[in-house]
C-alpha cells in the first residue's frame, strides 16, 4: 500500500514544475500547458484523498477538475488564436485556372 | 403528468430555486439577449442594453425579496448545502448588480463600429455578474472553484473584446495566462483543504481545520515541563497516544500550505486584474468600460471570496497568517505608489493606484475585528462608485479626443488634461472629486474609510501598521494631486491641448450623478452607509 | 512490491516528461510531452482505484486535445512568444519556486532521518482505512449531488461559445 504522502509529493512537484514553466517560458502554448499541469496535479491530489477516505466526493471533484482542464485549454486556445491571428489565407486559383473536375456519378 | 412537472418546478422554486433565483433571472435575460441578437437590425440595437438593464433591475428586485425572507426566517441553504443566501450574499450581489448596471449605462454611448454594440457583449456582462453572484453564494469548495472559473472565463472574453481596432486586445493574452495560473493554484489549495478534512463543505472544512489547530496547540503545550503540560500529556496518552510523537508544526504545515496557496492564487488574479493592459509594448485597445468592470466588480468579487474564506475556513489560524498578509500589503502599497508616481499616462495611474487600494484593503484582514471588517465592506462599496466615476470622466474625455483625431484607441497622458477647466468646468470638478476620494482626502468617502482602517488597526494593537498606512498615503495623495493640478491649470497655449468641449450623454450623466452622490455623501454623512456595510455580516 | 514499482515508474514518467515539456522550443513538441504526462497520470488514477478518472483522462485530454490542440496550434500558427517587459520578475519568481522544488526533493530523500516519528506521514493517516469508492458509487454520488456543478460546467461551455463568437467577429 502506497502512503498518501507519496502522492502529495508527486502532485507538489508537478505544481512547482507548472509554476516554473508558466513563469519562465515565453511561448504562449507552453505557458498554457504548464497552467493545465497544475490542474492535473490537483486532480491527482483529489484522487489520492478520495482513496484515503473512501469518499466519492473527491473523485467527483477530480472529474470536474479534468473537465475544467479540457474546457480551459479550449477557451485559452480560442482567445490566444483571436489575439495572435496570423492565419495565412490559401490563395484560391481563379476560375479559369481551375482544373477540370471529373464527372463522377455517385 | 403535467401537474407532476408543475409540482416539481414549484417545489424547486420554493426550496433550492429560491436561493438561485437572482442568478437564474440574469441567465434568462442573457439568453433572451442572445436570441434577440439574431433578428434585430442595426437601428434597434439599443434593445440589447435595455434588456440587460431590465435583467439587472429584476434580479435586484428578487434580491430584495430574498433579503426580506432572510430577515424573517434566517439564512437560506440550498442544493445539497452547497449554496447559501445570507446577508453577505445579498450585500455583494447588490453591489455586482449595481456595477453591471453602471457599466451597461456607460457603454450606451460607444461609437457605432465598436464591438460593444453587439448583444453578445451584454450577454457576457450578465454571465460575469451571474457567476460572481454564485461565487459569493457558494459554500462548497467544488462550486466555488467552478463559479470562479465561470467568472474568469467570462472576464477573459470580456477582456478580449475588440474595442476600437479589429482584433482582440493583446493584453488579453497576458491577462488570460496569469489569471488561469491563479485559478489553478487556488484549485490546488482547495484540494489540500479537502484532503485535510474529508469534506468539501466550507463549514465542515472549518471545523476540521480548527480541530487540527487545537490538536497542534495541545501537543505544543504538552511538551512544556509544567503541571499543565503533564496533564495534557496524560490526556494525549489516553486519547491519542501516537500524537505524542508528532511535531506540532508538522500538523500545521498542510493547513498553512493550503492558506498560502489560496492566497497566492487569488493575489495573482488580483494583480493581473488591476494591471493587465499596461505595458509599453502593448497599448490597450479594449473598451474602457471593460477595464472598469474588471478593475471594479471582478476585483471586488475576488476580495469578497477571499474574505469569506478567511472568515470561515482559515479563521482559527488568523494569528499565524496575518504576517503573510501584512508583508504582502506593505510590498504592494510601496510598489504601487512608486509606479503611480512614475507613470504619466492617466489610465495607467488609475490602474496602478488600484493595486495600492487592494493593499490597503488587505490590511483590514490584519486587524480582524468587527470594525475593520465593516471598514473593508464599506470601502468595497465606496470603491466601486469612485472607480466608476473616474472611468466615466475618462470615457467622456476619450470620446472627445477620438472625435478630433483619427487615431483609434489613443490613450491620454496627463498633459492632455491641460485646460480642462476652460473646456468644461463640470468635468474638472467631477474629476477632482473622484480623485480626492481615491486619494483619501476629506470630505469624501475615501477619507472616512482610511480613518476607520487606521482606528481599527490601532485598536487591535498593530501600531506600526497603522502609522505605515498614514505615512504611505501621503505620496499616493501626491500622485493623485498631479491629476488635480493638471486639470485645474488654465493654460491652453500648448498646441497639444484639446479645445473641444466635453459632452456627456444622458446615461453618463446619470452614472456620474450617482457616483458623485455616493462619493460625497458617504464621506459627509456616513452613518447609513456604515449600516449598509455592517449588514454584510448579519442583518 | 509491484504496486510500488508501478507507482515509481508512473510518477517518474510524469515528472520527467513535464520537465521536458517546459523545456521544448516548439509548442507541438511541448504538446506531445504534455500528453505523455497526462497518460502517466491516467495510470496513477488507475492505480488509485479510480477507473472513471482513468477513462475521463484518456477521453477528454489524450484523444480530444491531442487532435484539437495540435491542429489548432499548427493551423493558427500559435507558436509565438509573449512579449514581457518585466521578464526579470518572472525569472526571479521561477528561481524562487525552483529552490522550493529542490527543498522538497531534499525533504523527500531525507524524510526518515530528521523528522520525528517513522517518516513524514504524520500529515495524514498512514494508510487508507476504507475501500476506495467503486465506479458505481461515484456515479450514484455524481447524479445525486452534482447537479449544480454539472449545470455550472454547461454554463461555462455556454459562456465559451458566446465568447468565441464575440471575439472572432469581424468589425461591424
Amino acid at each position: 500500500m502506497i502512503p498518501v504522502i507519496h502522492y502529495l509529493f508527486l502532485s507538489f512537484s508537478l505544481l512547482l514544475i507548472g509554476i516554473i514553466g508558466a513563469k519562465i517560458r515565453r511561448n504562449i502554448m507552453i505557458k498554457l500547458f504548464s497552467v493545465e499541469l497544475i490542474l492535473v496535479a490537483t486532480s491527482i491530489n483529489l484522487a489520492a484523498f478520495a482513496r484515503l477516505f473512501g469518499d466519492a466526493a473527491g473523485q467527483t471533484f477530480a472529474l470536474f477538475t479534468i473537465a475544467i482542464t479540457g474546457a480551459e485549454l479550449l477557451v485559452g486556445a480560442a482567445i490566444l488564436a483571436a489575439v495572435f491571428r496570423r492565419w495565412h489565407a490559401v490563395p484560391v486559383p481563379a476560375a479559369q485556372e481551375a482544373p477540370p473536375q471529373p464527372n463522377i456519378d455517385y | 403528468m403535467l401537474t407532476h412537472a408543475l409540482d416539481a418546478i414549484r417545489t424547486f422554486m420554493h426550496k433550492d430555486g429560491a436561493v438561485l433565483l437572482p442568478e437564474l433571472e440574469l441567465l434568462l435575460f442573457a439568453i433572451g439577449i442572445l436570441a434577440m441578437d439574431f433578428w434585430i437590425t442595426q437601428r434597434e440595437r439599443f434593445w440589447s442594453p435595455a434588456l440587460a438593464l431590465a435583467g439587472t433591475v429584476f434580479s435586484g428586485l428578487t434580491l430584495w425579496m430574498l433579503r426580506t425572507r432572510i430577515l424573517q426566517s434566517g439564512d437560506l441553504i440550498g442544493v445539497h448545502e452547497s449554496v447559501i443566501a445570507d446577508s453577505y450574499f445579498v450585500f455583494f450581489s447588490a453591489l455586482f448588480l449595481v456595477a453591471t448596471a453602471l457599466v451597461i449605462l456607460l457603454s450606451l454611448n460607444t461609437p457605432t463600429t465598436s464591438a460593444v454594440n453587439q448583444g453578445r457583449h451584454y450577454a457576457l456582462l450578465l454571465f460575469a455578474c451571474m457567476s460572481m453572484m454564485l461565487m459569493i453564494s457558494s459554500v462548497d469548495l467544488l462550486v466555488i472553484f467552478l463559479t470562479l472559473e465561470a467568472a474568469a472565463v467570462s472576464s477573459y472574453f470580456l477582456a478580449a473584446t475588440p474595442g476600437f481596432s479589429a482584433k482582440a486586445d493583446p493584453g488579453a493574452a497576458k491577462y488570460f495566462l496569469k489569471s488561469a495560473l491563479g485559478s489553478a493554484i487556488v484549485a490546488y489549495g482547495f484540494s489540500l483543504a479537502y484532503g485535510l478534512t474529508a469534506s468539501t463543505n466550507i463549514g465542515k472544512v472549518a471545523t476540521g481545520l480548527a480541530r487540527r489547530h487545537n490538536l497542534a496547540n495541545v501537543i505544543a503545550l504538552s511538551r512544556h515541563a509544567d503541571a499543565q503540560g503533564a496533564q495534557l500529556q496524560q490526556l494525549l496518552q489516553t486519547r491519542l497516544p501516537e500524537a505524542l510523537h508528532w511535531h506540532p508544526w508538522m500538523l500545521q504545515a498542510l493547513p498553512i500550505a493550503a492558506f498560502t496557496l489560496v492566497f497566492i492564487g487569488l493575489v495573482t488574479k488580483l494583480k493581473t486584474l488591476s494591471a493587465h493592459h499596461w505595458s509599453r509594448i502593448t497599448n490597450s485597445t479594449a473598451p474602457l468600460t471593460v477595464t472598469l468592470y474588471l478593475g471594479g466588480a471582478v476585483v471586488i468579487a475576488t476580495i469578497a471570496l477571499f474574505l469569506r474564506m478567511s472568515l470561515t475556513v482559515f479563521a482559527d489560524s488568523q494569528t499565524t497568517w496575518w504576517y503573510v498578509i501584512a508583508a504582502f500589503s506593505v510590498v504592494i502599497i510601496v510598489a504601487g505608489t512608486i509606479k503611480s508616481f512614475a507613470s504619466s499616462n492617466l489610465e495607467r495611474l488609475v490602474t496602478y493606484s488600484i493595486q495600492v487600494h487592494i493593499g490597503y484593503l488587505f490590511l483590514g484582514l490584519v486587524a480582524a475585528d468587527e470594525a475593520a471588517l465593516t471598514a473593508m465592506t464599506y470601502y468595497l462599496f465606496a470603491y466601486l462608485f469612485m472607480l466608476t466615476g473616474t472611468f466615466a470622466v475618462l470615457l467622456a474625455l476619450r470620446r472627445g479626443a477620438h472625435h478630433n483625431s483619427e487615431q483609434s484607441g489613443n490613450v491620454e497622458n496627463l498633459s492632455d488634461l491641460r485646460g480642462l477647466r476652460r473646456r468644461s468646468p463640470i468635468t474638472a470638478l467631477l474629476l477632482i472629486i473622484f480623485v480626492l476620494s481615491l486619494a483619501g482626502l476629506p470630505p469624501t468617502a475615501g477619507f472616512f474609510w482610511r480613518y476607520s482602517l487606521f482606528r481599527a488597526l490601532f485598536e487591535t494593537g498593530h501600531h506600526a501598521m497603522a502609522w505605515f498606512t498614514t505615512v504611505a498615503s501621503v505620496p499616493l495623495a501626491g500622485a493623485y494631486l498631479r491629476i488635480v493640478i493638471y486639470a485645474w491649470r488654465n493654460n491652453t497655449s500648448s498646441p497639444q491641448a484639446e479645445t473641444s468641449p466635453v459632452s456627456f450623454g444622458v446615461a453618463e450623466a446619470i452614472v456620474l450623478g450617482i457616483c458623485v452622490f455616493v462619493s460625497l455623501a458617504a464621506g459627509l454623512y456616513s452613518e447609513p452607509f456604515t449600516r449598509v456595510a455592517r449588514y454584510a455580516f448579519g442583518p | 512490491m509491484l504496486g510500488e514499482v508501478t507507482f515509481v515508474i508512473l510518477a517518474g514518467t510524469a515528472i520527467v516528461s513535464s520537465v521536458v515539456m517546459i523545456s521544448r522550443e516548439k509548442a507541438a513538441f511541448g504538446a506531445m510531452y504534455f500528453v505523455l504526462t497526462l497518460l502517466a497520470v491516467a495510470g496513477i488514477f488507475l492505480q488509485l482505484h479510480a477507473p472513471l478518472l482513468f477513462v475521463a483522462q484518456w477521453i477528454a485530454i489524450a484523444c480530444l486535445l491531442l487532435g484539437l490542440i495540435l491542429f489548432a496550434v499548427e493551423v493558427t500558427k500559435l507558436d509565438v512568444a509573449l512579449a514581457d517587459e518585466y521578464y526579470w520578475r518572472s525569472k526571479a519568481a521561477a528561481v524562487a519556486v525552483a529552490t522550493l522544488l529542490l527543498l522538497e526533493i531534499v525533504v523527500l530523500l531525507m524524510q526518515r532521518h530528521f523528522l520525528p516519528g517513522e517518516n513524514a506521514t504524520i500529515f495524514l493517516p498512514q494508510n487508507p482505512v476504507s475501500a476506495a469508492p467503486s465506479a458505481g458509487n461515484v456515479m450514484k454520488f455524481f447524479f445525486a449531488y452534482s447537479q449544480l456543478p454539472l449545470g455550472l460546467l454547461l454554463f461555462i461551455v455556454l459562456i465559451a461559445v458566446v465568447g468565441i463568437r464575440a471575439t472572432f467577429q469581424k468589425r461591424a
